[in-house]
């Protein structure tokens, strides 16, 4: 009882505090985007109007533009992907070749990282960053979290996309870019060597990890085309387990000739997958870990460009970018495919990043 | 097949010739269809002296500071279309010697291209007028001409310009003939760094930086030819052939230099035959116009051998034209088009043809009621496989007083569909629609121009009222499968008012030229998407442009101020309104009987920080200095 009563004179004493240091109308509180997840708006190539939106949980609302509101500037051209490490947000913006920081509970710049050549996603590991990046035939460049600095670039395969810290190694997806790979690369943190190669399928393109600590990629198969663009041979796409202990690929699923997903999540308790997503793929499709074979049909249908599963409550949150000239939505789902809402973003949305 | 007509009625002009005897000096103003049968249409003539005094700007760089039409520039120097009552570039037919030089392929002509001093006359016409122009003159018509060479004394020029980040011009030319040939030759070749400073406002902390790849080396040959084939008829021949390789200007927000590099190879050829009396007039129009744009990766090891694009598109225009008095007050215009059009592409699966024929006539009425002169026109153009509109304007000039005129205008405009948009090949991203139709509206203006003379001058005020609507908007959006076609989908309705002030007043010595515009510009698209009630992008809702000219003895004064306000972008993005100014002096130094001019240029006086389109610098305050040397021989 005493102890309660302490703690709710604590909790008191701290609201009254907090709110007196907001008396000062100019300052925002604390927390403005900690509750909530951030939409990655690629923007329209070419035309600098990238963009970063906040869903509000606590408020159920949208928040768009918020990286221009808090620092008067744009975010650049094409916004590949954020990604949050110790409550800073990196911003990679592949068309800029930059990655603007900024801390995520108020998103005020920090600094801007150059050095970069078309980045696309971006990991940590410790003090590091490791960006994946197609420019200079494939990279990894390896960037110095407290001085921003680019210390190494790593030479990669063809197109690298996902990019995963997993214990002492970063695992990166070499995508195939405009054309073909069909690799993962294994780099060992502590020295920045790749230490190992493993063949997987054609253009691997993400990676997660589920609960047994297996690494699950998703590769997105491969079309050949003729000169004048008919089809002259489609390999399908395919989920290849690696498992972690020999990295030996242990399950193979096919998913389909010709589906082409370009996107893969996993819920929180690691079972489930979720594929799907894409530039002109339909459909979001939910896999247990333990099963065999790829479902027949989507839990979600529709058109998203891409898509995340958010980790508390396993709501899908699909984005849909009808063009890359207009505002996108993002449709918000619960696990089992049922319409809950739906957000009007800012111009190609691609990912929902969560705080939490 | 245009050989023989021409022959035709060629000898059907030498039937009807009479002995009249008329000056031919003006002809090439007294015989266009714009002075004759443009009744109703707000033109304004660009002053030729401004078009000398600025002789080394591109045509762009003229039409951004002297026009009062917005114009937009991926940067100095960089691809620059203009904008007319709210059209796009492909709604504003560019006329070269009366030969439509608009690409086939993209419906667009860039003006950054073109230098000033090539040209001769430009006038800008405000509004639609598809009777007379046919496809493309929707938002308004650029006329230009480089015939005019009668007029000039024989002479050799040369020039040389040096200017802020390296801009480098040298400019030759000389005009031979007596009074019954006139013979010019033009060379010129200009390159510029552009790296200029710039604030960017992209970048945290808004640094100061250097612009990069954004420089321009260009060169071209225009020798022209006029000859009086009688003493009632004249043939003009001009060409154009020149080079144009601009690198593509880094955007403020890329951190890496942009690698790329496009290579323009223009020839324009336009040959013109007209045959005056007081009663008849015949003109046959001939061109050839070819533009070859090749894009490159620079950062590649044999850039030329894999070009990232490499696009050629092909006009070839024939046109006759003949004018009768049918009875007195009455004229009536009858004329024929052929246009052959090609286009290759590596986004084409073949060579785009087209051909278009079209018959057009004009029945001009003069003093229905004492100071009306009404002008109807009509236009249809045939192609095979597809239907185009009959286009038809109806323009009244109505001299109030000596002092006052009422004009207005009513129009059936149109465009057809590219061939990009037509024919790009199906691929994993885009794919043409070979079924679009064309876009096509109406457009409506009222005006009146007053005329004040006073002791010490002259002032001319015109106001113009105008309404366009445009159906059938062709717009590329992806399928769902991600790929890009084209669509007729949009509506777009543009209203606004014109407001023109032009002074010229002598006061002891000195003499002032003024010049005042203001546009209002109220644009707005319909569409099922967050663009529905917003305006078009990149057109201001205000402009305004002023210029005012003193002239001293052999010393001039030019300044010009321009204002754009806020334009959008895409759907919820701006650009900030901005003003800049222009100065320019020029001295004529007095040398017997040639001529010796210097002038000196500065840009941007106050260093304004903008962007016409969005992320693409432009220049702070610079400077530029010309000299030019002309010497005249008197001709027999």
């Amino acid at each position: 009882m005493k102890h309660l009563f302490f703690f709710a004179a604590t909790l008191l004493f701290l609201t009254v505090f907090l709110s007196c240091d907001n008396t000062d109308g100019n300052e925002d509180p604390p927390g403005k985007y900690e509750h909530g997840g951030f939409v990655v708006n690629e923007g329209t190539f070419g035309s600098g109007n990238a963009s970063v939106s906040f869903i509000d949980f606590d408020n159920d609302t949208i928040h768009n533009e918020i990286f221009y509101a808090e620092n008067q500037r744009p975010v650049g051209d094409v916004l590949q992907s954020v990604y949050i490490h110790n409550d800073i947000a990196y911003l990679v913006v592949n068309e800029s070749d930059k990655v603007e920081v900024a801390s995520v509970s108020d998103f005020r710049e920090e600094t801007t990282v150059t050095g970069l050549d078309g980045p696309r996603y971006m990991t940590a590991s410790g003090d590091k960053g490791y960006i994946s990046q197609w420019g200079e035939g494939g990279s990894v460049a390896v960037v110095d979290l407290a001085t921003h600095q680019v210390i190494k670039t790593i030479p990669a395969g063809t197109g690298p996309e996902g990019i995963l810290t997993i214990g002492h190694t970063v695992w990166v997806a070499n995508g195939g870019g405009w054309t073909v790979d069909s690799t993962l690369m294994i780099i060992d943190t502590a020295t920045d060597e790749v230490i190992d190669t493993l063949s997987v399928g054609y253009n691997p393109k993400e990676m997660v990890t589920d609960s047994r600590g297996d690494v699950w990629v998703l590769c997105y198969g491969h079309i050949v085309y003729n000169a004048d663009w008919s089809v002259a041979a489609e390999f399908g796409s395919k989920l290849v387990k690696i498992s972690a202990e020999d990295l030996l690929p242990v399950q193979e699923i096919p998913i389909g000739k010709s589906l082409h997903p370009q996107h893969l999540d996993i819920d929180k308790p690691q079972h489930t997958l979720y594929v799907g997503g894409g530039f002109g793929f339909n459909g979001i499709y939910k896999i247990h870990t333990s099963v065999t074979s790829f479902p027949a049909s989507p839990i979600v249908n529709g058109f998203f460009y891409g898509f995340n599963v958010h980790t508390a409550n396993r709501e899908i949150f699909a984005c849909e970018a009808p063009d890359f000239t207009k505002p996108g939505k993002i449709h918000v789902f619960s696990e089992d495919g049922i319409k809950i809402t739906e957000y009007t973003a800012g111009i190609g949305p691609n990912a929902v990043v969560f705080t939490f | 097949m245009a050989l023989t007509l021409w022959l035709s009625l060629q000898s059907l002009a030498h039937v009807s010739l009479k002995d009249t005897v008329i000056r031919l000096d003006d002809i090439e103003i007294k015989t266009s269809r714009l002075n004759n049968f443009g009744l109703g249409i707000a033109v304004d003539r660009v002053d030729s002296r401004l078009l000398r005094m600025n002789s080394t700007l591109s045509l762009s760089g003229l039409f951004f500071s002297h026009s009062g039409i917005s114009m937009k520039q991926y940067g100095p120097g960089g691809l620059s279309t203009l904008s007319i009552r709210g059209g796009n570039a492909a709604h504003t037919a560019v006329l070269w010697n009366g030969i439509n030089i608009q690409s086939p392929m993209n419906g667009m002509s860039n003006l950054s291209v073109f230098p000033s001093f090539l040209i001769d006359n430009i006038s800008v016409q405000r509004g639609g007028s598809g009777s007379l122009y046919g496809s493309g003159a929707v938002g308004g018509v650029i006329h230009i001409s480089d015939i005019g060479r009668f007029h000039q004394q024989n002479n050799v020029t040369c020039m040389a310009g040096y200017g802020s980040f390296n801009k480098q011009d040298y400019i030759f030319s000389a005009k031979t003939g007596d009074n019954t040939y006139a013979f010019t030759m033009k060379f010129y070749i200009q390159s510029t760094d552009n790296d200029f400073a710039y604030r960017n406002t992209t970048r945290i902390g808004n640094p100061m930086e250097k612009q990069t790849n954004a420089g321009m080396r260009s060169y071209g040959f225009i020798p022209g030819l006029q000859v009086r084939t009688s003493k009632k008829s004249i043939l003009s021949i001009s060409t154009l052939y020149q080079k144009f390789s601009k690198d593509i200007q880094t955007m403020m927000t890329n951190i890496l230099p942009n690698q790329d590099n496009q290579a323009d190879v223009n020839l324009i050829l336009t040959a013109n035959w007209k045959y005056v009396d007081s009663k008849y007039t015949f003109l046959v129009k001939s061109g050839v116009v070819r533009n070859r744009i090749v894009l490159t990766d620079k950062s590649l090891p044999n850039p030329e051998d894999e070009p990232i694009a490499d696009n050629t598109g092909n006009s070839m225009i024939n046109e006759v034209e003949s004018r009768f008095v049918i009875q007195e007050g009455h004229i009536l215009n009858i004329g024929l088009n052929f246009t052959h059009e090609s286009g290759e592409s590596m986004g084409y699966l073949n060579k785009a043809i087209r051909d278009r024929m079209a018959i057009f006539s004009s029945w001009k009425i003069l003093n229905i009621i004492s100071g009306l002169e009404t002008v109807l026109s009509f236009r249809q153009e045939y192609e095979k496989h597809s239907n185009h509109p009959v286009t038809y304007s109806l323009g009244t000039d109505y001299h109030l007083t000596d002092h006052i005129l009422i004009k207005g205008n009513i129009s059936k405009n149109y465009r057809i569909p590219s061939f990009n948009d037509l024919y790009w090949k199906p691929d994993t991203y885009a794919r043409g629609n070979p079924s679009l139709n064309p876009e096509s509206g109406y457009s409506a203006e009222i005006g009146s121009v007053q005329v004040l003379e006073t002791e010490t001058g002259e002032m001319e005020f015109s106001q113009t009222l105008y309404k366009n609507t445009m159906n059938d908007l062709i717009l590329w959006l992806p399928d769902n499968k991600g790929i890009w076609y084209p669509e007729n989908k949009e509506k777009a309705e543009t209203s606004g008012l014109e407001l023109k002030g032009k002074g010229e007043w002598q006061f002891k010595k000195v003499k002032f030229d003024v010049t005042a515009f203001y546009t209002l510009i109220h644009s707005t698209l319909t569409s099922s998407d967050a663009y529905n009630n917003k305006p078009v992008i990149y057109v201001p809702r205000h402009k305004a442009m002023a210029s005012v000219a003193c002239h001293y003895k052999d010393l001039s004064v030019d300044f010009t101020f321009n204002h754009n306000s806020k334009r959008y972008y895409d759907h919820s993005h701006t650009l900030p309104e901005y003003s800049i100014g222009d100065l320019t002096v020029q001295y004529k130094f007095p040398v017997k009987g040639n001529r010796l001019n210097a002038s000196f240029r500065i840009g941007n006086l106050w260093n304004t920080e903008y962007q016409t389109i969005a992320w693409y610098a432009m220049p702070l305050r610079s400077y530029q200095l010309a000299l030019k040397i002309q010497i005249n021989t008197k001709y027999p």
